[in-house]
């Protein structure tokens, strides 16, 4: 953990992903930045550093890449650098990434006039740029593992059902249910391994269905599996 | 003078047929990858950056009435109409390009002639995109709405519609300023507003292009440096997100095509 920190540069505080609406919404991502926080981006970089993407974030920018047809994927991403100099803010440079190849990138005039300070900024946004993607890979699904859970705690809770005599106050009692949950858990995750490939392509086939649908029920679905269910 | 052209309507969209789940997914794919043939970046130098909002509906409302006679009953400086009314065509053409393509939804084989009356005439760069056989659907028209919103969910003309937007904004500025009389030069300026371009095509070639106004403006070395560091960061990003799309797609389709592998 130690490790990470000191070769990651944490800017989530000065990335903003406007919030959503629930309709349409196209609005894209937004840097905040002023002389510090420029700074230590600069510092950041000389040393080879990386963003810091945390959980958060990684899952704010699966969102915005790929749920609805005002995804990245979709439509494109537009991402704004703005900075803040003597208490006021302006946009400086805007870039509008298209998928199909055509990026257009939008500069101030006014802060051209300010070469060096313009220079500073815009080499932090397009430095920030090609990390923005690092991270939307994801390694496995949970579903293996959700499904594990449900099943053995429904399994233990319908044996309670089925035999509610067996019901007790006792602690000692309640730890091995515990116990015996934990264990059928994980050998129900090792049976499942052995289908994870398949368990795992049939998860994301449904969630590239639910992520390019127009319902609002079937993106939040699409949402919960980028917030609960990728590792 | 010919007559003038007939005018005719798409039909009523039709419904894909195949709805399997990933269908939907891999149909965002199949109209991503044709369009996929070089990277093009482009840096613009603006007077002021508008916010990231992009409203669509929005957007095509203020595309659509473009005409000789809107832009002129509107007001817009004589110098910025044939740029206002390039916006529309470009359109107008994307509109027509999925109404000519069987594998768009909004595909209509009764249309072919219309359509190849259409390019035909808008081939043309003096007539009037607003007289061309194929029109965008009427966004004040009922009957025509089911049509628009078709339209309207399709990637391929939001991404155009998109940038059209970002154009109109920075022409809209133009124009303000021009009516205000702020800059005397501005209009030499709106000519051609990217100030440098370059295509990375997929065989590796880069072809870079410059706008004689950057060689004429002070602050050149810089914009040219934003401009490399632009083509550097956007190189990369596109290739995190091609790369990413083909690992979603691999782990999600059933088996390789190639068999026995």
């Amino acid at each position: 953990m130690a490790r990470t920190s000191t070769r990651t540069i944490n800017l989530e505080k000065y990335i903003e992903f406007p919030a959503t609406s629930g309709i349409s919404d196209f609005s894209g991502i937004n840097f905040h930045f002023n002389s510090q926080i420029l700074a230590k981006i600069h510092q950041a970089k000389q040393k080879g550093h990386r963003l810091h993407i945390s959980k958060q974030l990684q899952t704010q920018l699966r969102c915005c890449s790929l749920l609805g047809r005002e995804s990245y994927f979709q439509s494109g991403l537009s991402i704004c650098t703005y900075y803040q100099q003597n208490d006021y803010e302006e946009p400086v440079i805007k870039s509008l990434l298209s998928p199909d190849g055509d990026m257009l990138h939008q500069v101030s005039s006014h802060y051209l006039n300010q070469s060096q300070l313009c220079h500073e900024i815009t080499s932090a946004h397009h430095w920030l740029l090609p990390q923005l993607t690092r991270s939307l890979t994801w390694q496995r699904t949970r579903l293996g593992d959700m499904l594990a859970w449900s099943i053995a705690v429904l399994l233990i809770l319908g044996l309670f059902l089925a035999y509610p005599q067996g019901i007790t106050a006792n602690i000692l009692a309640w730890g091995i249910v515990i116990l015996v949950i934990w264990g059928l858990q994980k050998l129900l995750r090792f049976i499942f391994s052995f289908g994870a490939k398949s368990l795992d392509q049939w998860a994301i086939a449904q969630f590239l269905s639910l992520s390019s649908s127009p319902q609002p029920g079937q993106q939040k679905m699409a949402r919960f599996f980028l917030h609960h269910l990728v590792v | 003078m010919p007559d003038r052209p007939q005018k005719y309507q798409a039909q009523k969209p039709q419904k894909r047929e195949n709805s399997t789940p990933i269908n939907s997914f891999l149909q965002s794919l199949a109209d991503i990858l044709p369009e996929i043939t070089a990277l093009e970046v482009s840096t613009i130098v603006v007077e002021e950056i508008t916010p990231n909002k992009f409203l669509p509906r929005q957007v095509y409302r203020e595309l659509y009435p473009i005409s000789q006679s809107f832009l002129e009953n509107t007001g817009i400086h004589e110098s910025l109409i044939d740029r206002y009314l390039q916006l529309h065509r470009t359109l107008l053409l994307k509109y027509i390009s999925l109404v000519a393509t069987p594998q768009s939804s909004l595909y209509s084989s009764e249309l072919i002639e219309a359509v190849n009356e259409s390019y035909h005439f808008l081939g043309n760069s003096s007539n009037d995109p607003k007289e061309s056989p194929i029109q965008l659907p009427d966004p004040t028209d009922s009957r025509e709405t089911e049509q628009l919103e078709q339209l309207l969910s399709n990637p391929n003309f939001l991404r155009c519609l998109r940038k059209l937007g970002e154009f109109k904004a920075i022409l809209d500025q133009g124009n303000y300023r021009l009516q205000k009389k702020l800059d005397p030069n501005l209009a030499e300026m709106l000519t051609e507003v990217i100030y440098a371009r370059t295509v990375v095509q997929l065989d590796g070639d880069v072809l870079n292009s410059y706008n004689k106004k950057l060689f004429q403006h002070p602050q050149q070395q810089a914009i040219l440096q934003i401009h490399q560091d632009g083509v550097n960061a956007s190189q990369h990003y596109w290739q995190g997100l091609l790369e990413f799309i083909i690992h979603l797609t691999q782990r999600a389709l059933p088996k390789p095509i190639g068999k026995g592998k």
